[in-house]
């Protein structure tokens, strides 16, 4: 009962607090200059600006060994699954399958296997991690036929890590 | 197929800046010419010998005709068009190449197109015409082609091993398009969905629609893409969808649906983690069409929800233009403004997938 009420409490302040400071619109392209010390009031004091409630900006998934372990693993293995150019075209798409996102099972469905210059992998991944960024990570997967970049997500802690993209070198 | 030894040829013509001739003596029309204004559908090809464009030969030019001539044949869309011409960037750089690749050494043509039956002779793989009339044959019959993302629409014919292959040629492909098309069908604002552009201006379809603090937190305050009406959340999501080639409801990019693990992509806080949850880009360099993203606090930003706005202009002085909603206090707020800013001053940029930087 007590919470509603200071939140609703805090609402009215926002609402009632509407902008005080003397702060002005930056000039506008004219003048071509930063004006990065001048006075603004970007989206100050007008509350929430979506509907639902509001996630905490902590929401972020913290790293761990066991997600970089598992991270490291799952690119090995999508890659391995990937770089099967002999494979027919079907069970390749359904062996890849289990690794990637929903978006990239649609977007990889229409890849021609046969096309494919890598054939095996030759090391062991490599991450790049961003510590502020725990959904994501690029791992580096070196092949016959140069280092892929693979992308990987997931949607929580616990989630499993899906590759979303396997990126080949650029020549 | 050919996507190694395409790059080299299109190195040639990266960023091209366009240039006309303004000869128009010797104009032949493949097609009647269409009203200028509005027109999304098939635009009509100047083959014009004094025409150019920077950075393209004139065989890399008649090529491009050539492919859009074959669409204006089909009756294929701008979009369409686009899509076509950039594949041939992709594949081919825009030359007919006598030449396969190590993934398929009889790929021939514009198209890299194999000789496996699907797509004719080698006469006709090696005919810049017929080989694109049988490219885009192939992307009509795609399901849903013009609802995908171009790069996809465009694999989904050729069956690349990198699906995402085509996407940075796109930007070549929409200037060429647009240099050698004499309907000057409008890439700006709501009137024809091409993806990689921008809206101009205030075309905020909703800059009338009541704030929520006018008529509270409810149906009446949120916009079809479920933010409210007139916050800087809702005008960024817009230019997100247009961008994306979305810009009329149905809309592709919602609150609800952003990201993929369920959660709102919310109020300007937690815009980043809803770019890291979807695996977009983000970064520390303003891009055109960028989202400009403060953190709470962060340059002048509302402190417990932050702030977001969209990058129209990157000044060579380490400044940048942005626009967007409710960035001036009342009773200027929740309505379109922009600003110079230092490119240091957001906390972070968000960037589209159409804004990848071209290695």
């Amino acid at each position: 009962m007590k919470k509603p009420l200071t939140l609703l409490a805090v609402a009215l302040l926002c609402v009632s607090c509407a902008p005080v400071a003397n702060t002005t619109s930056a000039p506008t392209e004219s003048t071509g200059q930063p004006t990065a010390s001048a006075p603004v009031s970007l989206s100050a004091n007008s509350g929430p600006q979506a509907p639902g409630r509001t996630v905490p900006a902590t929401i972020g998934i913290t790293w761990d060994q066991a997600s970089r372990d598992e991270a490291m693993d799952v690119a090995e293995n999508a890659m391995t699954d990937f770089a099967r150019p002999a494979m027919g075209d079907m069970q390749w798409a359904n062996d890849l399958a289990r690794w990637l996102t929903p978006q990239a099972t649609a977007d990889y469905s229409a890849v021609d296997p046969a096309n494919i210059p890598a054939r095996r992998v030759t090391g062991p991944a490599t991450l790049s991690v961003d510590e502020a960024n725990g959904f994501g990570v690029m791992a580096a997967v070196p092949t016959n036929a140069g280092t892929y970049t693979v992308q990987l997500l997931r949607t929580g802690k616990d989630a499993p890590w899906k590759v979303n993209r396997l990126t080949p070198p650029a020549s | 197929m050919s996507q190694r030894k395409s790059l080299g040829l299109v190195a040639l013509v990266a960023v091209p800046s366009l240039f006309f001739g303004l000869v128009f003596s010797m104009i032949l029309l493949l097609a009647p010419a269409k009203p200028a204004a509005a027109d999304c559908g098939p635009v009509s090809v100047v083959v014009d010998g004094n025409r150019k464009v920077d950075g393209y030969t004139s065989e890399q030019l008649q090529n491009a005709t050539a492919i859009m001539g074959a669409g204006r044949s089909l009756n294929l869309s701008a979009n369409g068009q686009i899509i076509s011409v950039m594949v041939a960037l992709g594949e081919s750089g825009l030359r007919v190449l006598d030449v396969g690749d190590g993934a398929g050494p009889d790929s021939r043509g514009l198209f890299q197109q194999r000789d496996n039956g699907a797509w004719g002779s080698y006469a006709d793989r090696m005919d810049p015409t017929t080989s694109a009339t049988n490219f885009i044959k192939a992307l009509k019959g795609v399901a849903g082609w013009e609802l995908l993302e171009p790069t996809i629409a465009g694999n989904k014919v050729q069956r690349n091993a990198d699906p995402y292959h085509y996407q940075k040629y796109w930007p070549e492909a929409v200037e060429l398009v647009q240099a050698l098309s004499n309907s000057k069908f409008s890439l700006q604002g709501s009137d024809c969905a091409i993806p990689g552009r921008s809206g101009a201006g205030d075309d905020y379809p909703w800059k009338n629609s009541p704030t929520w603090l006018q008529v509270g937190a409810n149906t009446a305050s949120t916009s079809s893409l479920g933010m409210y009406y007139r916050e800087c959340v809702d005008f960024a999501l817009w230019r997100v969808n247009q961008q994306m080639g979305s810009t009329k409801a149905p809309f592709k990019f919602l609150n609800g649906s952003f990201r993929p693990d369920g959660q709102g992509l919310g109020s300007a806080l937690t815009w980043k983690a809803g770019w890291d949850a979807k695996g977009w880009d983000s970064g520390r360099t303003p891009r055109v069409g960028a989202v400009a993203w403060y953190a709470p606090g962060a340059g002048g930003a509302d402190p417990s929800f932050g702030h977001v706005a969209v990058v129209k202009d990157v000044k060579d002085n380490g400044s940048y233009v942005e626009e967007g909603y409710n960035g001036n206090p009342a009773p200027e707020d929740h309505t379109y403004y922009t600003r110079t800013v230092a490119n240091t001053v957001p906390s972070a940029f968000l960037y589209l997938p159409t804004q990848e930087e071209k290695k």
